[in-house]
């Protein structure tokens, strides 16, 4: 599903991704631990396409096809999708006129029918009931005065609307409440699929109690240093990255 | 006093065209308003207007398609500063002492447009800056009344084409407790220079919608100064005024609004313009509180790309009599390219001790982050651009609350954007 080899990134002359390799096969939830400037949120942009995040060497394949000619729409109708981090607000924009915008472009890509007005409002508020988003807020400016937390669910709603084949979930766990990583699993659980792949970049444990990981990698100095079992979670909390982190030198 | 200047091929023949004068010898003396002075640094008149110009002939070119429908409203022609008489009504003549200054239409129940032979007399002495606005006033005076308590909506469509220079003189009352909807278009073909002035009064009671626009016009050189008066209360009712510019740009463009609240009154001058190539308009807006508890509100924003120029200068000029007012400025622009230029000065001057002034402006680029994130969801960056231009010019159109009039600017808006990116991807 997703491959990715030798990835190099040097962001001010610093070589942040120093020729990383993963593969996450179709059907497969992996996870990305590290320490802070490891490289985490890097890859996430690399794959996604932004462009001052432009690899110097590698590739990255999604099911056998290289992504890193194509700009970040192409990519995302080729079903790679991210979760931002930070999302931005973006005033002015409303939503729901956003997001099906955004569904239908990729839709139109990929040569698919347009979603009619009302099958989209329909999709919408189940998903937008099931991340617990309430109409007043979707009614408003995309992420305009959203807190963090709602900020997040906006990216959970969007991953369950476009059903991409591959997500990139960066640190959606960070500043969430117990209920709100249950929400996160319970979308991430409802599209796991044998032609779906995840990528769960995280810092902590806690998310992963929702969403099982098949493999976890350890990121640290720009490449993978260490691969396990979802057991590695409880290792690297107990005794933190330090063991791993000297691997990467 | 400064040595006279050597006058321009253009301001030579100009100012021999004028009346001889103090006004002319002055003005002669001082020459056209250059980026030496102060009001004007940014948009030098002078050296767009070099070569001598003769005064514009007759109008020939077609009669384009409106770019603003009224229902229901007058719709009156000025051709290159010629007022086309109104169709289908008798004019009178006005005759004073025996002798006829000018012709008068009743063109509507409460609605009279005349015609004077002359304009205002000339004045002794003119304030650095101001020089267009006064020769303007020379002009023969276009009036439009619209008699208390009636309602009415007037277009007011300025055609211009050739390239000679033209100027026009227009003068509206809107009558006490009278509601006015006023729609004033600038349609420029080839290259002439116009000199446009507008001078409204809004008399007590009364409620006026005012919307000027000027489609692209990128070889031209329009000055349009408008002079506007709101009246004080009356009976605990305050004047209200909504205006609307809408610029796409020319050679030099020049919109220049100089309120005045004389009492209790409540204004809202906004403005969009949104310009490409090497176009330049020029927001200019002077408002002064002579009277207490006047409130302005005034949102202008901008959008310039490839080599472009905006300027905005606000001025809230607050007299020392004029406890209580209310005033709020803002300009924010948005910068398409490297190349593109914004030039902004909020002023205020204030001699009152117990008022709200407040201004914003602020100038950058697109939003990369959002970008990113928009194409992250799919859309292309053209789709996402678009979306984020619409976004921020949204926020001045959302303020216009009469809807009809709302669609038709946003549709002018979205046309010029879709024009703009045509012209892009060619390139």
């Amino acid at each position: 599903m997703l491959n990715i080899e030798n990835l190099t990134v040097t962001l001010g002359g610093n070589r942040i991704l120093d020729g990383l390799n993963l593969s996450v096969p179709a059907g497969e939830v992996h996870a990305i631990m590290g320490p802070n400037g490891a490289g985490k949120s890097t890859l996430s942009y690399t794959v996604a396409g932004r462009e001052d995040y432009a690899p110097t060497e590698g590739d990255v394949t999604l099911g056998g096809e290289s992504l890193l000619e194509m700009g970040p729409d192409e990519r995302a109708a080729k079903g790679v999708f991210l979760s931002f981090q930070s999302p931005p607000a973006i005033p002015g924009v409303a939503t729901m006129n956003f997001i099906r915008t955004a569904l239908n472009a990729q839709r139109a890509a990929r040569g698919e029918d347009e979603m009619s007005a009302a099958e989209f409002l329909k999709v919408f508020r189940g998903h937008a009931k099931t991340v617990g988003l309430s109409p007043d807020k979707l009614k408003r400016p995309f992420n305009d005065g959203f807190s963090g937390g709602e900020k997040k669910r906006m990216e959970m709603l969007q991953m369950a609307m476009f059903e991409p084949r591959f997500c990139i979930m960066d640190e959606t766990d960070s500043g969430l409440d117990i209920d709100a990583l249950r929400m996160v699993g319970e979308v991430v659980n409802s599209l796991r699929g044998p032609d779906r792949g995840f990528l769960v970049i995280t810092h902590y444990q806690r998310l992963l109690d929702y969403v099982k990981p098949d493999r976890i990698h350890v990121l640290a100095g720009g490449r993978v240093v260490h691969s396990g079992g979802p057991e590695l979670a409880r290792e690297l909390e107990e005794s933190g990255y330090e063991q791993f982190a000297s691997e990467a030198a | 006093m400064s040595a006279p200047i050597t006058l321009t091929a253009f301001e030579d023949r100009l100012f021999a065209d004028l009346p001889d004068t103090e006004l002319s010898a002055m003005l002669r003396e001082r020459g056209l308003p250059s980026k030496r002075t102060e009001t004007w640094k940014w948009s030098d008149l002078r050296g767009a207007l070099r070569d001598e110009r003769a005064p514009s002939k007759d109008y020939a070119s077609d009669l384009p398609d409106a770019p603003i429908a009224v229902t229901g409203a007058t719709v009156l022609v000025l051709k290159n500063g010629v007022l086309e008489p109104p169709r289908g009504v008798e004019p009178k003549p006005i005759v004073v002492s025996g002798e006829k200054i000018g012709v008068t239409y009743v063109v509507d129940d409460g609605l009279v447009v005349s015609h004077y032979n002359q304009g205002r007399e000339a004045d002794e002495t003119v304030n650095p800056g101001d020089e267009l606005e006064v020769i303007a006033a020379l002009r023969p005076l276009m009036s439009i009344s619209i008699l208390p308590g009636f309602s009415h909506a007037v277009v007011l469509r300025r055609l211009s084409d050739g390239d000679g220079r033209h100027s026009d003189n227009v003068f509206v009352t809107v009558g006490e407790g009278a509601r006015a909807t006023l729609v004033e278009t600038h349609e420029i073909r080839g290259k002439p220079f116009i000199n446009s002035r507008s001078e409204i009064e809004l008399d007590a009671k009364s409620v006026c919608e005012r919307y000027v626009v000027q489609p692209e016009a990128p070889d031209s050189v329009l000055v349009h100064t408008s002079v506007l008066r709101l009246d004080e209360e009356k009976d605990g009712q305050a004047v209200a005024l909504k205006q609307a510019t809408l610029a796409f740009g020319a050679a030099l463009a020049r919109h220049e609004n100089r309120v005045t609240h004389l009492g209790r009154s409540e204004a809202q001058i906004d403005g969009l313009y949104r310009l490409r190539d090497r176009q330049h308009t020029d927001m200019t807006s002077h408002i002064t509180f002579s009277g207490e508890e006047a409130q302005t509100d005034q949102m202008v924003k901008g959008i310039a790309g490839d080599r472009a120029r905006g300027v905005f200068q606000g001025k809230f000029f607050v007299e020392r009599g004029a406890q209580k007012t209310d005033a709020r400025m803002g300009h924010h622009a948005l910068l398409l390219s490297k190349g593109a230029q914004i030039n902004a000065k909020p002023e205020l001057e204030i001699y009152a001790d117990d008022v709200e002034c407040a201004h914003g402006n602020t100038a950058g680029a697109l939003d990369t982050e959002a970008l990113f994130y928009m194409r992250q969801r799919g859309m292309s960056e053209t789709e996402a651009r678009a979306l984020l231009i619409d976004a921020f010019a949204g926020e001045v159109l959302e303020r216009i609350k009469n809807e009809a009039m709302r669609d038709q600017l946003a549709a002018l808006f979205n046309e010029n954007a879709q024009r703009a990116e045509a012209s892009k991807e060619q390139s």
